[in-house]
């Protein structure tokens, strides 16, 4: 079993172009966080043209410049009405008075987002940096992938986001905010717009996030950090830079834990022996030291946290 | 529990291997259990788990697992490799079959309604596309990634240039009917759970039949058992991430699969905690399957196993599945179905065999009876004879949950005389029926309860103890 906060070790950041494209390092290189690794193109989302009454000048497949006139609605008197192309593009689809327009491709610059060295490249596809990274596991997250400075364009709010502490954050033109969770029964309103990237340290609504993650967060405060969201549908990942050196990590007593209930705790004593709990579960019991009580919980429940 | 045989099937044609090995890799465990065959019957001979996550390497939990195994039966079947394929003086076995559910939902863009119903049969997050205009229908495709598009060959078409031309690499398109849908869905879940899950690629290198998903496996095993027996077969199988409702007759089956919003690490130390897990077991059930869901025989599997009493899961499965008729609850209390679900296309006769011998603990019978009535009067008489018994008989009032003891391996002839307004599952209200049925921990059970009130465990629960 991993935990979810992996201490700062020697270990390795992929970073990866979605659709292919030109790796621009190479073994060995150094790099910084903005430094690009990679370079490609991504499709641009399409754009549909409402054409309302007019009809289509353009057919499917056909490439228009933005302005061209693509429909046009005849009137019994007086000039027709025309319909221009917004952008530059293909014609993808005709339907139902609807255009839809593909504009060209993006460009995208891949950086390494973390410093340290090219450790191996996969040719048209990215490389692999690698560093002395502490790695966090999330539980959730909003948006798409982000890097900075933590402390800085990223944030942590240790005390579950709600809308207004949500907002208050917003407006300080953040990348991305590291949060222990939402507070709230319903997500953010609509009204809140432009919210920065999130990502969730607790699986839990309205937990706060858990002290060794926010120790070791508040401990690399100004170091570089990346936070990797939307690939999967998985709660998302977070690598921060640092120069602490190695610590063995081990499930045992001292370890850090979380109950199924959301509660957070050390591991005090850990069973030798399976014995029934009161529920009439055979498992291995777990004494957790919860700061105010200790509870004896099934090992089984626990999660793992550093 | 003892099953009437039904029409068989082809036999494998595979040769009978002697030692297989049934790997069910889980959200938050790794189940492996051993089977033998011991005097021509396969056996089981151990079976083990250990705490995983799906970021640790697949290898962690399987080779813990396998310790275990070996500590109790001798038999080495880990070095830092599942030892499969090749055996020899206590080592390896023949046949390492795996299923998994320890990856991330698998992102689907459904195009229409029965796409979307077909998609929820596996580990999938689905996202219908609206019916409309192309503005709404690129709003709702440019909102998330897709890992696939999923419905008819027009439909996927124009949903995937929404998503932009040229459509995104990872995004798969799967079109064709519901099986299309599903076995496509199956086979890029596992695809996909490849490339996320670390160690996941040198398992289906090491293993010696192909990777399946746990709903793929276990709707192979429902059907080969539905169609071996003759049976109308439900499976409830309760993860640690997600609750899955397979159904198969000889003819058809199908599955449905609930994904939780957090996942369900719990492993009740208290009894209030036993009875909050159950509840939240039950909605998950709900929202799997249909009204009016019936079966002949519904298997309680994964966290169901899981109980204080006998009737926890019992009761579990009466408020969840709220299920009609005349049906036999049975529990997978070994923790067992998944193993022997990944040896089901493989080897169905030998996943046949255990599921009949080792699978299953009975929980009775429930007679579940439909129609409204004031509350407190008559629905229905249960009469029931044992053997040469004298015939028993028992009024059941509507609102009313009651348990009736018949005990493991008897066995009842039933008939049940509703008021008019009832139905005992013969779509005929106030029609009588007769049933033979088999007793089991719980017993017999007759609920008339108001649906209504099914949501609530602590009124009922001392009902079935």
């Amino acid at each position: 079993m991993k935990p979810q906060l992996l201490l700062p070790d020697k270990r390795i950041w992929r970073r990866e172009l979605p659709g292919g494209g030109d790796v621009v390092v190479s073994p060995g290189d150094r790099v910084q966080p903005h430094t690009p690794v990679a370079r490609g193109q991504v499709p641009a989302p399409p754009v549909v043209v409402p054409l309302a009454q007019a009809q289509p000048l353009v057919v499917e497949g056909q490439e228009v410049q933005s302005g061209e006139v693509i429909a046009r609605r005849k009137k019994l008197i007086g000039s027709g009405e025309e319909v221009q192309a917004p952008i530059a593009g293909k014609v993808l689809l005709i339907s139902e008075g609807e255009v839809l327009l593909q504009p060209p491709p993006l460009a995208l610059m891949l950086e390494a987002q973390l410093p340290g060295s090219i450790a191996a490249v996969r040719a048209g596809w990215g490389a692999d940096v690698e560093g002395c990274f502490g790695l966090l596991r999330g539980w959730g997250s909003w948006g798409v992938s982000q890097h900075g400075i933590l402390g800085e364009d990223v944030v942590v709010a240790a005390e579950p986001l709600t809308t207004s502490s949500l907002q208050a954050l917003t407006m300080q033109h953040l990348r991305a905010i590291v949060a222990g969770s939402w507070g709230e029964e319903a997500p953010p309103p609509e009204v809140v717009t432009d919210i920065p990237s999130v990502l969730f340290t607790e699986p839990l609504q309205g937990r706060p996030m858990a002290t060794p993650i926010a120790e070791a967060l508040q401990a690399h405060k100004g170091r570089a950090v990346a936070l990797e969201l939307g690939q999967s549908a998985s709660g998302g990942r977070l690598a921060f830079a640092s120069d602490t050196p190695p610590v063995q990590q081990c499930f045992g007593p001292g370890a850090w834990v979380r109950a199924a209930d959301g509660q957070v705790g050390r591991l005090a004593a850990l069973g030798e022996r399976p014995r029934f709990f009161a529920s009439g579960i055979h498992c291995i019991p777990a004494d957790v030291d919860l700061g105010d009580r200790t509870e004896t919980l099934a090992v089984d429940s626990l999660e793992w946290i550093a | 529990m003892a099953l009437a045989p039904g029409p068989v099937a082809e036999s494998s044609l595979r040769p009978a291997p002697e030692s297989l090995l049934g790997v069910d890799l889980g959200s938050a465990f790794t189940k492996v259990a051993l089977f033998e065959l011991v005097e021509g019957q396969y056996r089981l001979i151990a079976r083990a788990q250990a705490r995983t996550t799906t970021a640790s390497h697949v290898y962690e939990g399987l080779e813990q697992a396998c310790r275990q195994i070996q500590d109790i039966t001798g038999r080495q079947l880990f070095d830092g490799e599942p030892l499969a394929g090749d055996v020899g003086g206590g080592r390896g076995v023949e046949v390492l079959s795996a299923v998994l559910s320890c990856f991330p939902p698998v992102r689907v863009l459904a195009t229409d309604p029965e796409a979307a119903t077909a998609a929820r049969a596996e580990r999938c997050l689905v996202q219908l596309l609206p019916e409309g205009n192309l503005a709404s229908q690129v709003k709702v495709a440019a909102a998330g990634t897709w890992d696939a598009v999923v419905g008819s060959e027009a439909a996927v078409a124009r949903a995937l240039l929404c998503l932009g031309s040229p459509a995104p690499n990872q995004t798969v398109p799967i079109t064709g009917d519901g099986t299309a849908i599903r076995n496509g869905l199956s086979q890029l879940a596992v695809k996909l759970a490849q490339e996320h899950v670390p160690g996941l690629a040198d398992l289906a290198a090491a293993a010696t039949e192909p990777l399946a998903t746990a709903p793929a496996a276990l709707l192979d095993l429902a059907q080969l058992i539905a169609t071996r027996f003759g049976l109308r077969l439900a499976v409830a199988d309760c993860g640690a991430s997600q609750t899955t409702v397979v159904y198969a007759t000889p003819e058809q089956g199908g599955a449905r699969l609930t994904l939780y919003e957090r996942p369900l690490m719990d492993v009740p130390a208290t009894n209030a905690e036993m009875s909050a897990m159950h509840q939240a077991l039950q909605a998950a059930l709900g929202s799997c399957v249909a009204e009016g869901f019936t079966a002949d025989l519904v298997v309680a599997a994964g966290a169901l196993a899981r109980f204080g009493r006998w009737g926890d899961p019992a009761l579990t499965l009466l408020n969840g599945i709220q299920p009609a008729g005349v049906i036999q609850f049975a529990l997978d209390s070994g923790s067992l179905l998944g193993q022997i679900a990944t040896l089901a296309r493989p080897y169905p006769d030998v996943a046949c065999r255990i599921f009949e011998q080792d699978g299953l603990i009975g929980l009775g019978a429930a007679v579940c009876p439909r129609g409204a009535l004031k509350p407190g009067s008559k629905a229905l008489e249960v009469r029931w004879r044992l053997d040469e018994e004298p015939e028993q008989h028992q009024d059941v009032n509507y609102g009313d949950l009651v348990r009736i003891p018949l005990a493991p391996g008897r066995k009842a002839s039933l008939s049940l005389y509703p008021v008019k307004q009832v139905d005992v599952g013969l779509n005929r209200p106030g029609v009588a029926a007769t049933a033979h049925i088999d007793g089991g921990r719980v017993g017999l059970m007759v609920d008339v309860r108001d649906p209504a009130t099914k949501s609530e465990r602590q009124p009922w629960e001392d009902a079935l103890a």
